[in-house]
């Protein structure tokens, strides 16, 4: 039966597809325009680290060009006027008050992760999870300001003097080499403090999302709960809890305003847990406003800049290949 | 005499009754299958002898479940050690993602069975599940590069390997193909020497053509038990009788 | 017997270890907020948050940070908007136009890698760029700067809503002949609530981040005027006051502190209300 023909029905749906040709043509022009326009889009997000990176190298082509690399790396010695530029007391401070806070949130972090993801009632979790990403979006100045509050006399009373009677007698390490209280110790408890929710939030999701089936699994070949965690982390989370470990490291490494409000802003090569230091960010902070007196400072500075975006991407890549490594080893 | 014993066992999920006093035996060295329609809580049912259940925190329970005289639902219970004498063998196979080996050495490593001969352990479960011949030449290799009847039958074996009493099977053939699900039925028969077993089935075929005991379940509720041969002959429910007929369900 | 024994002490062992740190790193956090609500509570007032720094405000007299507060708000919301114009096109590219490819792959791990750039390198990048353009330090400077900031957040924020959407709603749209741009319509409308989540998780980030704004923005006492003047911010007041002498000027640090809390924690508790209340036309 041929519908098609001289059914009165049909007729309008043939004027339409007529009608419409051209509504058709101008969906398509619309919908090509909307490609174009996002793709741009695209373009210019996967520009802009490049394009960050290559200004901040030619910002900082006048120091790096004045002096060589390794003096500028090595060298002990802050003083722009003078014209001396050594980076080494920034970079070691940065290095070691990220240390500090991660030797002291890794392990609880990612401990406490683990619960969440393992032990709790999806309704406690369910109350729990946006109090955890309230924590991560509290500014760091209120961080650095508690700080103050609470950590630096308490370093100062406290730790700082029993740290100095017991083991500081045997390890210069844990001297107290400076009585006020600020310095890597308190800055680096804040800063772990800071990126704890991060390292939780993380390692809970990675963890919420292995396979159902592989809890039940384990719990019925008669594991334990913390054997059958074991498991779980070790055979289906360990990559992700990698990758929350380096976000934390990130923001830990280029947190500014926190750090700069107690590590005590000396630029000294730290030796004691005590020891007052200065980090990378700070150095660029604090001096900004100075900038424009002194010659090749701005310069100093944005190298200052492209050395933290170095690390962090560096450290980035390699945690990225690590990650990959893992998976890869995992599936097999 | 019998293995498990279920005493007015009630489940709730939230506020939904899902199991409602249910009081059955499950005699010893046999197979016992569980049957009934989709949600009629045939797994729950299955999944309450082992306290897999307590996986869900919306999930309540009442009344016992008692594994050779002893009451799994005492405060005192240790459910590990439940857990290891009652073995799951699930719907689908499940790999650990790991080697083959390593996926039966799991359990006894563990519970520190076979220590020094845990590849004979390892070896003995393989053929018991007829892998072996198929499988060992890459005992390393990753267990997710088996066909789906392989896998189960590591699952098995894996299962096996810790040396439960009692095996509980939920639709373990189910999402298997008829040749594997056929080679899986076979194992489950030969296993009724050494093991009690619980399986969970829709077909009432493979309940024909496996089971010594029948129960069947009909929206929460238990209608009929009693050995396959007089239950398959004469149902005494009239709905018993519909749905064997396929009339129902 | 022996080694179930030690199996079970293990187990116990470990479920109080995990205790033990979740409970001491919640009192610590806790301790955060209880803190700087008891110091700020008592330099709060009527005039702290509507009055702007009067003649020796840095040295304890009147005035209050309401420069501060409107300048952040304006700092963050335009830094908002100028990321949403470019990672909504972007996320939606990734899923409607480059479904899967590794293209969207690599978008999403540049993204990643933006995410962890510190903000100061930011600051330190929106500096050159501003002395580039032959700006001075300025809202539409630290605008900008900040952008470069919540890009990242808003775009992978947005990217994993969009990523939950149902699958066969791709199909659906397609199958009834709607061109790419007219199912991202649809697209859109799934997730709307998830993009406002988005927008307001960026929008609280904005308003917390100082050291972008540091040198872009500058700082001023003033009311901000237009987009080519410095402008305060609720971070920076906070660290200034902080860095004076005086105990009363140090005392309103704590209650800038407190409303920049409050402020914060007020977006992130609207972002989650509008992930779970809203959305009449999303399916589930």
């Amino acid at each position: 039966m041929d519908l098609t023909r001289d059914t009165h029905l049909f007729k309008p749906a043939v004027k339409r597809i007529a009608w419409g040709s051209r509504v058709q043509r101008w969906r398509r022009v619309k919908d090509s325009c909307a490609r174009m326009s996002s793709g741009t889009a695209v373009l210019i997000v996967c520009l802009l680290v490049g394009v960050i990176a290559a200004t901040l190298v030619i910002r900082s082509w006048p120091i790096l060009s004045a002096y060589p690399l390794d003096e500028l790396l090595t060298g002990q010695t802050w003083q722009p006027l003078h014209g001396r530029f050594g980076f080494a007391p920034f970079i070691a401070g940065s290095i070691a008050v990220t240390l500090v806070a991660m030797m002291l949130a890794v392990i609880p972090a990612v401990f406490s992760g683990i619960y969440l993801a393992e032990y709790t009632s999806s309704r406690a979790r369910a109350a729990l999870k946006p109090l955890i990403d309230l924590l991560v979006g509290i500014p760091s100045v209120v961080y650095g300001l508690w700080g103050i509050l609470f950590i630096i006399p308490l370093v100062r009373d406290v730790i700082g003097p029993w740290s100095d009677r017991t083991l500081g007698q045997v390890f210069p390490f844990f001297a107290r080499t400076n009585p006020s209280g600020y310095g890597l110790l308190s800055a680096g408890f804040v800063l772990a403090v800071m990126v704890f929710p991060l390292i939780v939030a993380v390692t809970e999701e990675v963890l919420r999302s292995a396979p159902r089936e592989m809890r039940e699994t384990l719990l019925a070949l008669g594991a334990t709960r913390w054997e059958t965690t074991q498991c779980i982390v070790r055979r289906a989370g360990l990559p992700g809890i990698l990758a929350a470990i380096v976000l934390g490291f990130s923001r830990a490494f280029g947190e500014t305003l926190a750090i700069m409000m107690l590590i005590g802003n000396v630029p000294q090569m730290p030796t004691s847990l005590f020891d007052a230091a200065y980090s990378l960010p700070a150095l660029i902070a604090n001096n900004y406003g100075e900038i424009m007196s002194v010659p090749l400072y701005e310069s100093a500075l944005m190298g200052a800049a492209l050395a933290l975006l170095a690390v962090v991407l560096l450290f980035n890549i390699l945690a990225r290949l690590v990650i990959v490594r893992l998976t890869q080893a995992q599936a097999r | 005499m019998y293995a498990l014993s279920i005493r007015q066992l009630n489940v709730w999920y939230d506020k939904q009754h899902v199991l409602k006093d249910i009081t059955v035996d499950v005699p010893r060295r046999q197979i016992t299958a569980i049957i009934g329609p989709s949600g009629c809580g045939k797994s729950t049912l299955l999944k309450s002898l082992n306290r897999l259940l307590d996986l869900n925190e919306r999930v309540r329970v009442s009344g016992q479940v008692l594994f050779e005289g002893q009451n799994i639902y005492d405060p005192g219970t240790d459910v590990t050690d439940v857990r290891t004498r009652i073995g799951l063998l699930a719907q689908k196979p499940f790999p650990l993602p790991m080697s083959i080996f390593d996926n039966v050495a799991y359990g006894p490593r563990i519970h520190g069975l076979g220590n020094g001969h845990l590849a004979q352990i390892v070896t003995a479960q393989l053929q018991a599940v007829g892998l072996w011949e198929e499988v060992k030449d890459r005992l390393k290799a990753p267990a997710t590069g088996l066909s789906g009847g392989q896998q189960q039958r590591l699952c098995l074996a894996r299962t096996l390997a810790v040396a439960p009493e009692v095996l509980l099977c939920d639709e373990s053939t189910a999402s298997l193909d008829p040749i594997s699900a056929r080679g899986i039925e076979a194992l489950l028969r030969g296993l009724r020497e050494k093991y009690t077993l619980v399986l969970v089935t829709h077909d009432i075929e493979q309940a024909r053509r496996l089971a010594d005991h029948v129960v069947f379940m009909w929206l929460g509720e238990l209608v009929e038990h009693g050995p396959a041969g007089p239950f398959f002959a004469q149902p005494e429910q009239k709905l018993t009788q519909a749905y064997l007929a396929r009339e129902i369900g | 017997m022996k080694r179930t024994q030690l199996r079970k002490v293990k187990d116990r062992f470990f479920t109080w270890l995990m205790r033990f740190f979740l409970v001491t790193a919640a009192a610590l956090l806790g301790l955060i907020l209880l803190g700087i609500a008891w110091r700020g509570v008592g330099a709060l007032s009527w005039e702290m948050v509507s009055q702007s720094p009067q003649g020796g405000f840095y040295l304890g007299k009147g005035g209050g940070i309401l420069n501060a507060i409107v300048g952040s708000l304006y700092l963050a919301l335009g830094a908002t908007t100028l990321a949403s114009l470019i990672a909504i096109p972007v996320v939606l590219y990734m899923h409607v136009y480059a479904r899967g490819g590794r293209l969207a792959n690599n978008v999403r791990l540049t993204l990643d890698i933006m995410w962890g750039i510190p903000s100061i390198v930011y600051g330190a990048f929106g500096f050159s760029l501003m002395i580039f353009l032959g700006l001075r330090a300025s809202l539409l400077a630290g605008i900008i700067a900040l952008a470069l900031v919540v890009l990242p957040i808003l775009a992978r924020t947005f990217d994993e809503i969009v990523s939950m959407a149902p699958r066969h709603l791709r199909e659906t749209a397609l199958a009834l002949g709607t061109t790419r741009l007219e199912f991202l319509g649809v697209l859109l409308r799934q997730t709307a609530p998830g993009l406002l989540t988005a927008i307001l998780l960026a929008f609280g980030r904005g308003i917390g981040d100082a050291a972008s704004v540091l040198f872009t923005a500058g700082y001023t006492d003033n009311m901000p005027e237009s987009l080519l003047r410095p402008v305060a911010s609720l971070p920076l007041a906070v660290f200034f006051q902080l860095s004076t002498p005086f105990p009363e000027v140090q005392a309103r640090a704590y209650a800038s502190a407190l409303v920049l809390t409050i402020l914060v924690l007020a977006i992130s508790l609207l972002a989650h209300f509008s992930m779970t209340r809203l959305g009449r036309h999303v399916i589930r």
